[in-house]
């Protein structure tokens, strides 16, 4: 269902993370983020990892963060989230806090932060079943250090750490986090994306609804790590689903939804032509991504008609 | 520049500028009073009446909706009281009566402590907050749909609830609903409002082929914006 012109409108216009702040032209993280926020209430506690995010929008003595907030290590962002949840419990338990008081929490992350260095906290949050969501924005690389590679950065990317010349760039696939939290056995796990913004705050309305812990991955274009026009974030965005590279689905008790059937996908080549991190790849490189790709597709739609 | 005048909220002195309507104050001070027929993006209709809070009037206190109340400078509100917390509760009951299955209802009648209804229960129905018939005329500008009726009988519908003509299925009153009354649907290239009576024919994109939005939408858009003729031929991925 497309509403993008008018229906957009009626979204919620004051904004939780202001003006001013220090994103690159083109951010699709900080437009993410923007829109994650378009869904939370007031009463939200936001607990967030270093990286982009944090770096572009605090810096002393300015703020960007228009809602409680609350800065953590890379490593301990989830347990830093357990932990204020417990006490929050704790305190409306002994009556501290009144017993109409609803309040969320909601941790932030980058790739890095996520599946990498804080992956140990989150899988520990994730099995205690705190009432949390972590939203884990994907812009595929350490960006705010200066495109390091991370878990999450793509076969082929080159970055600073896995420059493309002696290898291809990054050797490995993908970490598949959103898979990683399902592992869990989780009540909530999404993948979204900033290109498709009413599916993302609709994610994220149910992730921050259902009790327990729930995930949301979102996709989140970066033109100055992945040296691609800035203008063009959100094009790269639709690429990205409409080629099958990042699918928009949802896992919720047990049940896999395809938000966003493609019945043609667009060929890989066209998501990876113009961004200059992969601009290094062969022929026959394209190629096994594409093959690679299209398998986890299939295997993707097998589990949601399941 | 709009003069700064400062009202009590609860004890608290508060700063605001002058002329703001009391809820966006609150919120925007983060002190909670529930609201459900209020919109940033329409003008308050106050029918809810959820958002009630008392202001003290010549010694006493006074019961009145803050979504479309003007603040001036001076003035003293409460936004909790054991009288608020009855008339609130009773409000949603009715309200959960009338749409008992709607996420948001049901969210929020559980935080002003209501689990259940002593009125007959209909699940998915219209709390008539009207944000759809305000959405549809102050956002999109087409005024397509209306109120019908009085009374018990009022309800929202199509003129004479026969096929909306001027609705150009934009979803917009789809999409503010809070109790998920209004269902839309596209299928087979056709975008269905069975409520308003709408079966809206989708344009393709000539060169890669899936739908774009119904062919009444981009028509509209096309003239209030006057763009070329062809402008929407193809999808935001074909164009340049
Ligand atoms: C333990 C630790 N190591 C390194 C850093 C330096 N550092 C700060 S932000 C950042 C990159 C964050 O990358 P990611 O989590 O992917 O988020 P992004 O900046 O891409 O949004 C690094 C390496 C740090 N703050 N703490
Ligand atoms: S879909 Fe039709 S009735 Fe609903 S807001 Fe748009 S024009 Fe109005
Ligand atoms: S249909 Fe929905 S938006 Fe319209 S008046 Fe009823 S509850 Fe409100
Ligand atoms: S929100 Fe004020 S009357 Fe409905």
């Amino acid at each position: 269902m497309d509403l993008s012109v008018y229906a957009s409108r009626c979204v919620e216009t004051p904004e939780k993370f202001s003006q001013g702040h220090r994103g690159c032209v083109g951010c699709g993280e900080v437009l993410a983020l923007r829109q994650v926020f378009k869904a939370v209430g007031r009463d939200t506690i936001v607990i967030n990892a270093t990286g982009c995010m944090e770096i572009i929008a605090s810096t002393f003595p300015t703020t960007t963060w228009e809602i409680p907030w609350i800065h953590t290590l890379f490593e301990n962002t989830a347990a830093v989230a357990s932990g204020i949840e417990t006490a929050y419990k704790v305190m409306k338990r002994k009556g501290i806090y009144p017993k109409d008081l609803s309040v969320k929490f909601l941790a932030l992350g980058g790739d890095g932060a996520t599946a990498d260095i804080g992956l140990q906290a989150l899988s520990g949050a994730m099995e205690r079943g705190h009432n949390f969501l972590y939203v884990c924005f994907d812009n595929e690389a350490y960006m705010n250090t200066g495109v390091q590679r991370s878990g999450a950065t793509p076969y082929g990317a080159s970055t600073t750490t896995s420059p493309a010349g002696k290898t291809i760039g990054q050797v490995t696939w993908k970490k598949n986090m959103p898979a990683i939290a399902i592992a869990h056995n989780i009540p909530y796990v999404a993948t979204a994306n900033p290109a498709y913004p009413f599916d993302l705050m609709e994610k994220v309305k149910k992730g921050q609804a259902v009790e327990g812990p729930a995930y949301i991955h979102i996709y989140s274009p970066c033109p100055t790590g992945w040296r691609c026009p800035p203008d063009l974030s959100i094009r790269y965005g639709r690429y990205a689903t409409e080629s099958c590279v990042f699918p928009l689905f949802e896992y919720e008790n047990g049940k896999y939804t395809l938000n966003k059937d493609i019945e043609k996908p667009i060929p890989v080549s066209t998501y990876l032509k113009g961004q200059g991190r992969f601009r290094h790849l062969a022929e026959q490189d394209v190629a096994y991504i594409q093959n690679h790709v299209n398998n986890d597709w299939a295997a993707l739609k097998k589990r949601c008609q399941e | 520049m709009t003069k700064e005048i400062t009202i009590t909220v609860d004890g608290r002195k508060v700063k605001a500028a002058e002329g703001l309507y009391l809820l966006d104050v609150l919120k925007r001070n983060n002190i909670y009073v529930p609201s459900l027929c209020h919109h940033d993006q329409v003008h308050p209709y106050g029918v809810c009446r959820i958002c009630i809070v008392e202001m003290e009037l010549n010694g006493r206190r006074k019961v009145m909706s803050s979504c479309n109340l003007k603040i001036a400078d001076g003035q003293v509100f409460h936004t909790t009281s054991e009288k608020l917390t009855k008339e609130r509760k009773i409000l949603m009951e009715l309200m959960l009566a009338r749409s008992s299955g709607a996420k948001e209802v049901i969210e929020l009648a559980q935080r002003l402590g209501v689990e259940e209804t002593r009125f007959p229960k209909e699940d998915d129905g219209c709390i008539m907050c009207g944000l759809c018939v305000k959405a549809c005329e102050q956002v999109v500008g087409v005024s397509a749909i209306g109120f019908e009726s009085r009374g018990p009988n009022r309800k929202v519908s199509a003129p004479f609830d026969v096929e909306a003509e001027r609705c150009i299925g934009c979803g917009s009153c789809v999409f503010i609903c809070p109790t998920n009354f209004i269902k839309m649907e596209d299928k087979n290239h056709v975008r269905k409002i069975p409520l308003w009576h709408v079966e809206l024919k989708m344009k393709q994109c000539k060169s890669c082929g899936p739908d774009i939005a119904p062919e009444k939408q981009l028509e509209y858009i096309r003239n209030k914006v006057k763009l070329p003729e062809n402008f929407f031929d193809t999808c935001l991925n074909c164009r340049p």
